[in-house]
């Protein structure tokens, strides 16, 4: 079974996951279907895409929502230049109307964007469409006849069925509610923050030459960064740039002096840096 | 493989009916693959992947937890299950009542779930959530209220979108639409075509205090929710006392012509009033409806009996995350009156326009 073998090849390259996380991903791979990852900022919905690809020795084609975006940037556009000329040259060699247009409509002159490119390939690569969130609701119906059957209607074109069905993964920071129509073509995973165990196993991960003492302690502290009612809860990313900046600062203990000139690392706001003044003195590492 | 399948199938019913699950026969197929993938041994497994297919929210999560243990893992102990009791005394009329409603697969919106009356039951019995009925919203002044909603709605501009439509007098030129309107004339591009960005669409949230202290004005305040539901696709409303309750789509389903009561409400409606800890589960839960596009409504008299500090926290966050809040305080109206209560001046530094009637709150939304 490959969920077995999934955690340590996701390992080999410096993530690791929960259980829920390598059993979804292994039933995403066994039953072909998109996955909708959910979560706070930081906890690695982003990477566990990039991982995949790598995992699976694959390519990675990423399509970044925002808002605005629309079909001619996500799916297709016909390429305008390429056709107006055709049509002047061809002006005078006694073809029909009929036959012209076929011509300027052909796949030769589809200019493909990520997710038309990533039902084309020979191999199929892992596709990221990364913040759905922001993009804006009417953005969501284009997706669903990907989502759900793998193709895409062109009008002039018909339709375009993928050679092999990409990995699809979707990432929401839940900042808008996403559509039932669209989670109901996906499977859902929701990403929490991690328990201190695999905190400190990810930091070991990416940061091999990490004193050990400093990495527990991290990790702890994080533990109780994430209890607090902070504005922006820290989370993975923050705390391994905080690793990296004291591993930098040749410190291998976290000290009060070590915190106050590091915290800026974990906590970004000013409203969370006044009240995480009145919280610490209640942390027992 | 038989039995398999049979308890699979009534475990996806008992999610539909007995927790409001939006699953039918292709989330079952799913399920049954996805355990021929994963394998029956590790109990632990089985849920993570049919909670993968189940579950399609975050919210979702732990009634999914809750069942999955009550169907799969305490039965075969002998533990009988009170909450979930029906679907297991007899479960083979179940999995064939299942079945049956496989084949129409989605519930349609206006069935409810057996959740609710639960719920209900419970409240019945329970002395802790004594709770009061919502008042009916008033069918008369309801087009006047209408007439209201309409006008602060049309008042409100946001600006313009990032995104690009169509327009006859656009600012950037749309080769695409050119191209096609050319074939009429055969290949020239005689009319041009634009595009421009469309105008921002406001989105409302109100939340409205169903607090013992309020009652006198709840048909009113819930009237204009109405009417606002009505008007706008994006507005969402929330009642809270002691807890809060989202009843967007409780007002939608009601009918057309007023005089109809929210039932069910439980501790969102006439106990005592938690509005700072209320709002804090509102930007926990519902934050996601806050936007640089969304105007907050919020009506209550800011008579908070909770903790102060979350109050003004929570109405930080509210505000520096939406585009305008306006505080509807019925007592405003009084002579004299002074914002002087604990909540309502904890939570004035962060309101735009503190509105003494919903004639105000239209005016000041724009």
């Amino acid at each position: 079974m490959i969920a077995d073998g999934l955690y340590e090849r996701f390992a080999q390259h410096g993530y690791i996951g929960s259980d829920e996380f390598v059993v979804s991903l292994d039933l995403m791979l066994a039953l072909e279907k998109p996955l909708l990852i959910e979560g706070p900022a930081g906890v690695g919905k982003t990477e566990s895409a990039k991982v995949l690809a790598d995992v699976l020795g694959t390519r990675l084609i990423r399509l970044q929502c925002y808002e605005g975006l629309d079909a001619a940037s996500a799916l297709y556009e016909w390429n305008y230049p390429k056709q107006l000329l055709r049509i002047r040259l061809t002006e005078n060699d006694g073809s029909t109307t009929r036959e012209r247009e076929a011509q300027i409509f052909g796949e030769e002159f589809l200019l493909k964007r990520p997710l038309l490119e990533a039902i084309t390939q020979e191999r199929p690569p892992v596709l990221l469409i990364d913040e759905i969130d922001r993009a804006d609701e009417a953005f969501e119906a284009f997706l669903l006849e990907l989502l759900g059957e793998f193709q895409v209607t062109i009008p002039e074109l018909g339709t375009i069925r993928a050679r092999h069905r990409p990995a699809v993964i979707v990432t929401s920071n839940r900042s808008r509610d996403l559509s039932d129509a669209l989670r109901r073509r996906c499977l859902y995973l929701w990403i929490g923050y991690p328990s201190r165990e695999r905190e400190l196993a990810i930091l070991h991960a990416h940061l091999p030459d990490i004193n050990v003492r400093l990495a527990e302690q991290i990790a702890s502290f994080m533990t109780f960064l994430r209890e607090q009612p902070f504005q922006k809860v820290p989370g993975v990313a923050e705390s391994l740039d905080w690793a990296l900046a004291l591993t930098r600062l040749h410190r291998d203990a976290l000290d009060e002096r070590a915190i106050d000139e590091t915290i800026g690392c974990v906590l970004k706001v000013q409203e969370d840096w006044e009240l995480f003044q009145t919280v610490r003195v209640g942390y027992r590492g | 493989m038989a039995d398999l399948t049979e308890r699979i199938v009534s475990f996806c019913a008992l999610l539909r009916e007995a927790f409001g699950f939006r699953i039918g026969y292709p989330e079952a197929c799913d399920a049954l693959r996805a355990i021929e993938h994963v394998g029956v041994r590790d109990p632990e497994r089985v849920r993570t992947a049919l909670r993968a297919i189940c579950c399609g929210r975050h919210e979702e999560i732990e009634p999914f937890d809750r069942a999955f243990t009550a169907f799969f893992l305490e039965v075969e102990r002998g533990i009988p299950q009170p909450s979930l009791a029906q679907p297991e005394e007899s479960p083979v009329d179940d999995a064939r009542e299942s079945q049956k409603s496989l084949k129409h697969s989605y519930p349609a919106e206006d069935e409810a779930p057996n959740a609710q009356t639960w719920e209900a039951m419970r409240a019945k019995y329970s002395a802790l959530e004594a709770r009061a009925e919502a008042p009916e919203i008033p069918g008369d002044g309801l087009p006047a209220m209408l007439e209201l909603v309409n006008r602060m709605v049309t008042r409100v501009r946001l600006g313009r979108s990032r995104r690009w439509r169509a327009q006859p007098r656009g600012s950037r030129f749309d080769l695409r639409h050119t191209l096609r309107a050319s074939l009429h004339s055969g290949g020239d591009p005689v009319t041009l075509r634009f595009l421009g960005h469309p105008l921002r669409n406001p989105r409302f949230v109100v939340l409205i205090d169903g607090s013992r202290s309020m009652t006198a004005h709840g048909a009113h305040v819930l009237q204009f929710a109405y009417a606002l539901v009505r008007r706008s696709r994006r507005a969402s409303v929330f009642v809270f006392s002691t807890r809060l309750r989202d009843v967007t789509r409780a007002l939608r389903t009601l009918p057309r012509t007023g005089g109809a009561r929210l039932t069910d409400l439980g501790e969102a409606w006439g106990g005592g009033t938690r509005i700072g800890a209320n709002l804090t589960a509102f930007v926990r839960s519902y934050g996601r409806l806050l936007s640089t596009d969304t105007v907050t409504i919020v009506a209550s008299d800011g008579l908070d009996v909770g903790e102060i500090a979350d109050l003004e926290r929570a109405m930080r966050e509210i505000d520096r995350r939406s585009s305008k809040v306006l505080w509807y305080n019925p007592s405003a109206a009084r002579r004299g009156y002074l914002p002087t209560a604990r909540g309502m001046a904890a939570a004035l530094p962060y309101v735009a326009v503190l509105a003494a009637n919903l004639n105000e709150v239209a005016a000041a939304a724009g």
